[in-house]
This record gives C-alpha cells, structure tokens and sequence, in this order.
C-alpha cells in the first residue's frame, strides 16, 4: 500500500464474526490509511454489510477472532458512542426511522454529544440551525425534513442524503458508508456522491460498501476489495471496480455449503 | 356481600350523617341518599370482580380515612407560563368557587344547591352511573360541594379547576359538572395535586349540541394517595369531546371515563398517558357507547412504565343497534422499561350495528435495539440515547394537548422519571 508516513486509521486482522449462530466474517485482513478511499465490493450475504456494522459496534454482531484496530486503539473495548466520539462514522444501509424525535433535534444532540467527547464547546441553538441550514443545502434537503421526525416518511433517496448530512455535521475521520447508493436514482447519486466527495480529505478517509460499481463512477477508489463468504477474496485499484462490472459477481457467489468452521488464513 | 357487618370497610368509607351539611334541594337530598344505600349495599369490589381484577384495593382496605375537614391548608401551584382563570377545590369544597366571565360561570356547588338549584336539576348526578361504578356512588353518598362550571351558548372560554387535598388519612368527594350550551367551545384543565390520602373524584360533563370541550385531567397526587375517580361525558348532536389523561402521582390510582355518543355526529378523542414508576398502580377503564348513528371515536392511551410499577389498560367500545357509520378506534401502546413492571390490557368490544367500523390494537414492548444502535452510533450515549426514546414515545401524546405550559409541565415530569 501507498502513502507511507501517513496515520494508519484502520487495521482489521483475522477478524471473525458471527451474527446469532451464524458466522459471517472469516478473516478479514484491512488496512485504511488516512487520505485513502477503499471500495469494499461483494454480492449479496458476502459479510459487506456486517462488517460494516461490526465496525460501529452493532450489538448483534459478536466477534469472536481476530482484531480490530482504531487509530491504535482496540474497537472491540470502545462503546459505539466512543466510537462515534473518536471519529467513526457509518452510513446506514437502511437508516433507522425515530417517531417522535426530530431530525433537528436529533442532529444537534448527536453534534454536541461528539463535541463533549472531544473536548470541544458545544454549538448554541441559533449557531447550529445556521450549520444545519448551510450543510443541507449543500445536499439539496429540503427544510421540511430537519423538523420531521428522523427518517420518518423519508423516501428511500432523503434518508441516504440525510445519513449524508449526518457525515458532514459530526465530521468524522473514518466514514463506513454501507450501500449509501442503493436506492438512489441517478441524479440523488449525483448529489450524494458530490456530498461525498467534498469530505474526501488528506487526514480522512472513507470505506465505500457497496453492491454496484455505478457509486464508483462518481466517487473514485484507491483501493478496491471484493468480499466473498466472509473473506476478501481479491484486491485491486479502480480498475477492478470495471473488471466486476463486467464480469459480475459470479465467480464470488457464495455456493450453498455446509455450515463448518472456516480454516484459518494461515 | 350481603351480610355487611358494621366495621365494613365501606361502612367505615361512608362519612356518618350529620358530617354532612344538608342540602338546599330535595332531589340532591335523594340522589344523596340513594347513593348511600347503592355504595353500603354494593361495599367494595368483592374478589371476583371483573372490572377489578387486575387493581388491588388492598390499600384502600387496610387504611382508614376520615371524612376530610372543610379546609385543607394546603398551597396552590400555578403551572409556569399558564394565564387562565382559575377555581380551586381543597377536600372538595370551593374555596376559590365563584367566577363570573363573559360567558362562563363557575359557582361553588353547594351555593347553587342553595340558591338555584333547579338549574342543575336533570344534570347533577344524570350522567354518572353510580349503578355500575361503585366509587361515583360512594362520591355522591357524600354531595355536599364541588364546582358547577356553565358555558354559554356560543362563548369561548378556558380555565383551570386545581384539586388539592386530601391530607393523609384523609378522604375526599370532589364533585364537577362542565356543561356546555350550544355551539360552545371550552378548554378545562382539571389538575388534581398534592393529594396524600384517598381522593374519589367525579366530573361530570354534558355537552349540548355542537358544542366542543378539550378536557386536560392531571392527576398528580402524591405518592402514597389513592385516587379512584369517574368522568362521565353525555354528548349531544355533532359536539365534540376531546380528552387528555394524564395519571402521574398516586400509589394506586384509577380513573373510568364514560362516554355517551348520544346524539348524531357526536365525536370524541380520548388521549391518555401513564407513567408509573416504583410500585405505582395506574388504571384506566375507558367506556365509550355508540348510542346513535355517525358518531366516532378516537383512543389512544400510551403508557411507560418503570420499576415494579404496573398498569391496566381496559378499552371498551359498545356500538348500540341502529348505530350505523360510526367510525371507532382504539389503541394502546405501552413501553416497558424494566423487567418488573407489568402491563394488562384488554380491549372489549361490543358491536350492535351494522355498517360499522371499528378497530383496535395494543402493544407491549421495550425500547428497541435498532433505535438505540442508531442514536449510540452518533456519539449519544446510552443513558441519554435511552431518554430521547422514551421522550419521543411519550411527547407523542404530550403535544397532542396544544397547550404549552402544560406540555412542558409534562415534559419535565417525563425528564425527571426514568
């Protein structure tokens, strides 16, 4: 890999995981430096989405070897919350829907919870519907959504650019971003890529899940790996983004198999 | 139930006879009197009643209450940011009774069963059936005062009536009745704070044709009271009946809301929220009657509930014969926050007519995993992750009310609880 000196914010090594009985993940090897932007590519129950969620601490997901390293630290000791606080982001694949809390709301106590953790003042009332108002427009959401409650009665395309908004204001310095392009027709992934691609930064990087290669036309990977039963089967720069297009996923398809314990990498 | 020995525990409720002041009319005597017969025959819900089988009335048993005094010393509280006029009962006796408004009265009843009494006459006692809720008869077994609140034909009015007491070991009967004129419109806030003993409430409401009423119920009571109360609501043609519970305090509360959808059009939402904690006891038995054709109604009750707290929920919905195109919907919902609190709920449908539309549903549930997941994964911990889903469960029902004090007063009653 590329861009030695810079901070190494993610190092995934043999990580297994498990969601109920069933094992999911079966050594995944990863390694994110900052500045960088990865493409993590699968077909359907390839693990793209639990590792994901294994990322953020989702309580289902339940490791059961390997590490996972955040910026040195171990993920597997941090609460999700801490998580958030030190940085990491994930975009819902399907953001959750919240009655009764608003969107507005919703955003300014999560932006002040991050602040605190950071040692940071939190942001008045009045300065933060300035913020807020600014960063929506720059993804075309309309007002109407910020005091609606969160994600209720979005369509599919405004809960994807809020999960968007929601990157932006909290400011992370690793975004997970799971199928944030599913469910989106052209001109939303037109929007929601260029929300994407205005966080690309030198000392940020993001991990892009996703299912198709269209997202990758608009937002360009580094690095490009494919997942399959749980394994990241190969890796490659953008061009194997192409390549899968083409082939599709056919060679990674998971085959009906018996449920046995994985063999170690070695 | 027949043989009631002399220390029953409902003779011990009934006051003796010469605590009571006497009454201007005879009807009131009567209705008095009858009353006192119905509660020392019906006594207290024998073991296998129905309608109590999940409320334990144990407490009530064990304790005895005096008939509470004229004056309850007990401070009044304004609720912050609300400027209504205001009438005050302490034990159920006026002492804040008479208000004069363009449009409004408000009277202390037992000045009215002396001066006017005929013009309550057919009201008084017409609507709450003391033959099927016990505790309305044990109320009226002991008429004495209470506030008449009459708005006009075609006024627009809004007060508050603050309940106080009773005291410790102490039992009180107030006594409202709310009518409404023609075309009139009314919000009543009816607040019953800083009880500690046994408070046995009935309101009456009658609403005349067209007329509509918001009625705002607060029982805040402290935390070893007993509260037992009835509202029964008689509608005429096309008036509109909406409701807000709200059960805060007592150690065992409950409260029967009766309705009649007596005329054509009539229409009535009836929104309720209990949040129990500690061994908090909340019950609410609702009863709306489709009595006549096109009338609607709309329930919704919520309920969180902490600790070793419990709650009943009983919905019941009669569509009368001949009651056709009436739309009735019910729902409660209610979110459990520890493993010892409990939840019954049943919804009781009686249904006459046809052509109808009714519906119901409950749930029981915790705070979901996904939500909180979500909420955490944005930097809110969890205590405070928790605290937003249970607002948001329950500000549902507070910005129903529309009124800002007293959604904040709720709000702040919620932040503080769990």
């Amino acid at each position: 890999m590329e861009g030695g000196g810079r901070e190494l914010l993610l190092e995934l090594k043999d990580v297994h995981a498990r969601v109920g009985e069933q094992s999911i993940l079966r050594g995944i090897d990863l390694r994110v430096e900052a500045g960088e932007v990865h493409a993590i590519m699968g077909p359907n129950g390839s693990g793209k989405s639990t590792l994901a969620k294994a990322l953020a601490g989702h309580p289902s997901v339940e490791i059961t070897r390997g590490e996972m390293l955040y910026r040195g630290r171990d993920l597997r000791a941090l609460k999700p919350e801490e998580r958030a606080g030190l940085g990491l982001f994930l975009g819902f694949q399907y953001p959750v829907e919240i009655p009764g809390v608003s969107n507005r709301y919703f955003l300014r106590a999560a932006l002040n919870a991050v602040r605190r953790q950071r040692g940071e003042p939190e942001v008045s009332a009045v300065d933060f519907l300035a913020l807020l108002k600014r960063k929506a427009a720059l993804l075309d959401l309309d007002d109407a959504l910020l005091i609606r409650s969160v994600n209720e009665g979005f369509s599919g395309g405004e809960k994807k650019r809020s999960e968007v908004l929601q990157m932006v204001l909290l400011d992370p310095v690793l975004a997970v971003l799971d199928e944030t392009d599913s469910g989106l027709d052209i001109d939303a992934l037109k929007v929601v890529s260029r929300g994407i691609n205005e966080q690309r930064r030198p000392d940020r990087a993001l991990v892009l899940v996703t299912h198709y290669q269209r997202l990758l036309n608009y937002i360009v990977p580094d690095f490009v790996h494919v997942l399959s039963a749980g394994r990241i089967v190969r890796q490659g720069g953008k061009d194997l983004a192409l390549e899968l297009e083409k082939e599709g996923y056919g060679p990674y398809e998971i085959h009906p198999e018996p449920r046995v314990p994985a063999p170690g990498r070695g | 139930m027949s043989m009631v020995a002399a220390s029953s525990p409902s003779d011990l409720l009934l006051a003796p006879l010469n605590r009571l002041p006497s009454l201007g009319a005879a009807w009131a005597v009567r209705l008095r009197d009858e009353n006192r017969e119905r509660f020392a025959r019906l006594g207290l819900p024998a073991a296998d009643d129905e309608a109590w089988r999940f409320t334990n009335l144990k407490r009530l048993r064990g304790t005895s209450f005096v008939f509470a005094p004229e004056a309850g010393a007990l401070p009044a509280t304004t609720i912050r940011g609300l400027n209504l006029p205001e009438c005050m009962l302490q034990n159920g006796r006026a002492v804040m009774g008479n208000l004069a408004l363009p449009g409004l009265h408000m009277d202390s009843l037992a000045a009215l069963l002396g001066s006017t009494p005929e013009s309550i006459a057919g009201e008084l006692g017409a609507w709450a059936d003391t033959t099927r809720h016990r505790f309305a008869a044990l109320n009226t077994a002991h008429l004495a005062d209470g506030l008449v609140v009459g708005v006009e034909s075609n006024a627009n009015v809004a007060v508050r009536i603050l309940m106080t007491g009773p005291a410790a070991s102490h039992a009180a009967y107030p006594r409202i009745l709310i009518v409404l004129e023609d075309g009139a419109r009314a919000v009543v806030i009816e607040d019953h704070m800083g009880a500690s003993g046994f408070t046995c409430p009935v309101t009456e409401v009658h609403l005349g044709p067209n007329a509509s009423l918001q009625h705002v119920r607060l029982e805040r009571s402290g935390k070893d009271a007993v509260h037992l109360g009835l509202v029964a609501v008689r509608q005429e043609r096309d008036s509109r009946y909406v409701s807000h519970v709200a059960a805060l305090g007592a150690r065992l509360g409950r409260l029967d809301l009766d309705v009649s959808l007596a005329g054509e059009g009539a229409e009535c939402v009836l929104n309720g929220l209990y949040m129990p904690v500690g061994a908090q006891h909340v019950d609410h038995h609702t009863h709306v009657s489709h009595d006549a054709p096109h009338t609607n109604s709309k329930e919704l009750y919520k309920g969180v509930l902490g600790g070793k707290s419990s709650a009943v929920f009983n919905g019941r919905i009669v569509i009368r014969e001949g009651a056709m195109g009436v739309d009735a919907a019910q729902t409660n919902n209610n979110l459990l926050l520890s493993d010892q609190a409990l939840v019954n709920t049943n919804p009781e449908l009686e249904i006459f007519a046809d052509d109808v539309k009714a519906q119901h549903g409950a749930t029981i549930g915790q705070i979901e995993d996904e939500p909180l997941f979500y909420l955490r994964s944005r930097g809110i911990d969890e205590p405070a992750a928790r605290r937003i889903l249970i607002e948001a469960f329950a500000g549902t029902m507070i910005e129903k009310i529309g009124l800002e004090p007293v959604e904040d007063l709720l709000r702040a009653e919620l932040a503080g609880r769990f």
